[in-house]
């Protein structure tokens, strides 16, 4: 029925048929996930800007528990492990001045796999606690966004401070 | 009849290759065993920073993939992104004083997905060109493990100054 030299010319079609679409489909892959996830971190600046917790709470990524949640917060002055601790600590902030404004142009997107990527964006803070003078400083804010089954969400934050 | 089993052999190699390429190297469940296994590579990352093992530090940073090369190393005075650049880096580096003495005691590994692990570890880092100008410092460094067909690789690193 088939030429025996036919067979593994089949066979080596078939593998590089294979290989070329899993390159082709990873490549549209972070493509899209590359939009998908600068829209998120810009949805995130508008709930930060706006101090909408509830907004900024459906961009941050849910863990079964909290003891297992994938969020954290990791500065230089504080860290805060864990969904729960991350939007507390930004309702307390958000009773202060909080301000966003990141250099979008110099934006990096970074696909670790097919369902984590890491984002990095040099961005201004404003930042003053109730009724004291804020103060503008730049970080360069480091994030890792996850595939979940409602899209893609942040886990880690770690702004590091330009100066 | 022996040409039709090789035949319907070739074509179920073929399928298989084709079902292979086309899913991911993920696995179900992140495991009390990948947690060891993120803290211990991890732990070579270390000693092999400290003995100025070019190769060793080369072999737990991970390659570049169909989607791109997922290493980056962010800090304050200077980034990195892609592994070349990041070895690179530890060339020159090696040339002088580097220790990388984390508290394996406060290590944390928190799973971000099954395939991808955030490790947290205070770590005192000691750097100069010589032994006359070396200073140690503490840091919280952050990184990123994933997991790839060759075991779990560091792919992020961020560390951020304590003082």
């Amino acid at each position: 029925m088939f030429e025996k030299s036919l067979v593994p010319r089949l066979v080596a079609m078939f593998v590089m048929a294979a290989a070329s679409s899993t390159a082709a489909c990873a490549h549209e892959k972070a493509l899209s996930d590359d939009e998908a996830v600068r829209a998120l971190f810009l949805k995130q600046v508008e709930a930060e800007n706006a101090h909408d917790i509830v907004k900024l709470d459906s961009i941050l990524a849910d863990g079964t528990d909290d003891k297992s949640s994938p969020v954290s917060f990791v500065a230089r002055a504080y860290q805060f492990w864990g969904k729960k601790e991350v939007m507390t600590h930004f309702e307390e902030t958000f009773k202060g001045t909080w301000h966003l404004d990141p250099d979008m142009p110099r934006i990096r997107v970074i696909t670790l796999n097919t369902d984590t990527v890491q984002i990095y964006v040099p961005t201004k803070v404003t930042l003053g606690a109730p009724g004291k003078d804020a103060v503008t400083a730049t970080y360069l804010i480091n994030q890792f966004a996850v595939r979940t089954s409602q899209g893609w969400r942040f886990t880690a934050i770690l702004p590091i401070p330009a100066q | 009849m022996k040409t039709q089993f090789k035949a319907a052999l070739y074509y179920g190699i073929a399928c298989a290759t084709l079902l292979a390429a086309n899913a991911c190297i993920g696995a179900t469940t992140f495991t009390e065993a990948d947690r060891q296994q993120v803290k211990e590579i991890f732990e070579r990352q270390a000693r092999a920073a400290t003995a100025h093992d070019l190769d060793a530090l080369d072999a737990v940073i991970a390659a570049p993939n169909e989607l791109g090369d997922p290493v980056v190393f962010v800090a304050r005075p200077y980034q990195y992104w892609g592994k070349p650049s990041l070895i690179d880096h530890f060339r020159e580096t090696f040339k002088g004083v580097w220790k990388f003495e984390p508290d394996v005691t406060k290590l944390r590994v928190i799973p971000v997905t099954t395939d991808v692990a955030q490790i947290y570890a205070p770590t005192q880092i000691t750097l100069g060109h010589s032994a006359a100008d070396a200073r140690t410092a503490s840091y919280l460094v952050y990184e990123v493990a994933v997991r790839t067909p060759a075991g779990w690789r560091i792919s992020s690193v961020v560390p951020i100054a304590v003082q």
